[in-house]
C-alpha cells in the first residue's frame, strides 16, 4: 500500500469507530486492507473502547437494583434455554418465557416482532447507512441492485387484516450487504402527505429491541412505485419488511396497525 | 484452565448468567447511565445483556480481555441508542477542555496495565486533542457534532482524532509507531 492509501485506511477506520461506515466505504476497507479488515475494525473499536475506560473512568461499584437483575436473571437463563435447549420442549419454553419477560413498549398487535426479533445470535457491526449513489434513476438503481448485488433477497408484498392496502402487489428487494433495497409496489392507495405517511419497519432477526425504521414515504400516482428503502440503522438479518401509516415524518416506535407485510422467510 | 464467563455462557451454563450480571452490572450500567442519561437506562442495560449473552460465542480471549469485550459490546448497543434517539450534547463538557485524565482506583485489576498505557498516549496529547478523543470516542458525538460544538474544521477534527485513536491502537501492540510530536500535529 502507497502512504496515502495507509492514510485512507486509517480515516475509514476511525470513520468506522465515530460514525460507522456506508456500505461503500466499508467496501473500500476491505479493497485496501483485504482479508484483514474484520481484524482492523475489531483493533480500532478496541483501541475506542479502551480509550474510553481510560479517560472517563467507570466504576463497577454500581450494583444493579434488585428488581432489573431478577428480570435480567430471568432473561437470560431464558435466552440460554432458548438457544442451548436439548429439545424442542425447551427451546419452546425458553422462547416463551423470553416474551414474557421483556417488556413490550409496542402495541399488542406488533407482540409478534418481539419473538421474531429474539431467535437468532445477534452479529456485530456498526450504523452504516446504504446508498446506492450516483445520479440514476431509481429504475437505473434497481437494476444496478439487481445485477450487481451478490445477495439480493426478494419477498412478495402481502396484505394484513386491516383492508387499506387489501390490493397491494409488488416486491421488496433488499441486499444486506450492500445495505441497500427498494419497494416495487403497486395497489397502495394515495396518501396525503401533508395529513400522514406509510412508514416502513423492518423485522431484523438480529436485534432484539424495536424494528428497525426503513423511512417514511408517499405514493402519490397510481400504478406501479419504486420505493427506496432508507434503513435508519444497520440492517443484519431482516425476517419481515412491514408498512404501516403514520403522522407526517413519521415515528419512531409504531403504535399503528400493521398494513402489509412482506417475509423473506417465504 | 478454567473457563471465562462468556466461555461459559457460550457453552450453556446456566450458572454463569447471574455470575456476569454480578461481575459487569456496574460497569454496564454506569457506561449506560453516561451515554444514556436521558433513556430508561433499565432498558439499555438490558439491551446491553441480551447482547453480551447472545455474542458471547464471539468472545475471544487471544484478541481482547472479557471486561474489554463487554465494554466494546455494550458502547456499541449504547451508541446505537443514542444515534437512535438524537444526539445528546452535554453542553457543561463542552464549554472548556477537560482536566488532564487522573487514575482511577476503580480500574479493573485485569485492564490496569492497558488502561495505564493508554491514560500515557492520551497525556501526552494537548489538551484540544484530548477533549475531542472525550466528545467523540467517549461522549458518542459524531465527528460532525464535535466540529459544531467546538467551532473547529471537520477536516481537523477528523485528523486529530483519527490521529489520537492511531497513537493509541498503536501503543496497545498492534502496529507500527508514530511520534507523539506528529500525533499533535
Amino acid at each position: 500500500m502507497t502512504t496515502s492509501d495507509h492514510e485512507r485506511v486509517d480515516e475509514l477506520l476511525a470513520q468506522h469507530v465515530v460514525d460507522g461506515l456506508s456500505s461503500t466505504e466499508r467496501r473500500e476497507l476491505d479493497s485496501l486492507l483485504g482479508a484483514r479488515s474484520d481484524a482492523e475494525l475489531f483493533a480500532w473499536e478496541h483501541a475506542a473502547t479502551l480509550c474510553d475506560l481510560a479517560v472517563q473512568p467507570t466504576p463497577r461499584d454500581a450494583a444493579l437494583s434488585p428488581a432489573l437483575r431478577a428480570r435480567l436473571e430471568a432473561r437470560g437463563h431464558a435466552l440460554l434455554r432458548a438457544s442451548h435447549g436439548a429439545d424442542a420442549d425447551a427451546v419452546e419454553e425458553g422462547e416463551r418465557e423470553l416474551a414474557r419477560v421483556t417488556p413490550l413498549r409496542r402495541n399488542a398487535d406488533l407482540g409478534w416482532w418481539v419473538a421474531a426479533a429474539a431467535l437468532i445470535m445477534a452479529l456485530l457491526s456498526w450504523w452504516p447507512t446504504g446508498d446506492i449513489e450516483g445520479e440514476l434513476s431509481l429504475v437505473e438503481q434497481v437494476a444496478l441492485l439487481e445485477r450487481d448485488a451478490p445477495d439480493l433477497q426478494r419477498a412478495n408484498w402481502s396484505a394484513l387484516e386491516d383492508p387499506r392496502l387489501a390490493a397491494i402487489q409488488g416486491e421488496v428487494l433488499w441486499s444486506d450487504s450492500l445495505q441497500a433495497g427498494f419497494m416495487r409496489l403497486s395497489g397502495v392507495p394515495r396518501n396525503d402527505p401533508a395529513r400522514e405517511q406509510y412508514q416502513l419497519w423492518i423485522v431484523d432477526q438480529d436485534r432484539d429491541a424495536e424494528p428497525v425504521d426503513g423511512g417514511v414515504f408517499d405514493v402519490l400516482e397510481s400504478g406501479e412505485v419504486l420505493i427506496p428503502i432508507d434503513a435508519k440503522l444497520a440492517v443484519r438479518t431482516p425476517e419481515v419488511f412491514a408498512i404501516t401509516l403514520e403522522q407526517p415524518g413519521g415515528v419512531v416506535v409504531s403504535e399503528g396497525p400493521l398494513l402489509a407485510a412482506a417475509s423473506m422467510q417465504g | 484452565m478454567t473457563a471465562s464467563l462468556l466461555e461459559r455462557i457460550a457453552a450453556g451454563d446456566d450458572a454463569a448468567v447471574g455470575e456476569t450480571l454480578d461481575r459487569y452490572g456496574g460497569l454496564v450500567s454506569n457506561l449506560a447511565r453516561r451515554y444514556c442519561p436521558n433513556a430508561d437506562v433499565d432498558d439499555a442495560v438490558q439491551d446491553v445483556f441480551i447482547s453480551v449473552w447472545r455474542d458471547a460465542a464471539r468472545f475471544d480471549p487471544a484478541r481482547a480481555k472479557e471486561t474489554t469485550f463487554v465494554a466494546m459490546i455494550a458502547r456499541r448497543r449504547l451508541i446505537d441508542r443514542l444515534r437512535r434517539t438524537g444526539p445528546r450534547v452535554d453542553t457543561e463538557a463542552l464549554e472548556s477542555a477537560p482536566e488532564p485524565t487522573a487514575p482511577t482506583v476503580n480500574d479493573p485489576a485485569e485492564l490496569a496495565d492497558e488502561l495505564d498505557r493508554v491514560r500515557a498516549v492520551v497525556g501526552n496529547l494537548d489538551r484540544e486533542h484530548q477533549h475531542l478523543l472525550e466528545l467523540t470516542v467517549c461522549e458518542g458525538l459524531s465527528h460532525s457534532q464535535a466540529a459544531e460544538h467546538l467551532a473547529l474544521p471537520l477536516g481537523t477534527v477528523k485528523s486529530r482524532v483519527r490521529r489520537g485513536l492511531a497513537r493509541i491502537r498503536e501503543e496497545l501492540g498492534r502496529g507500527p509507531r508514530r511520534d507523539v510530536a506528529e500525533v499533535n500535529a
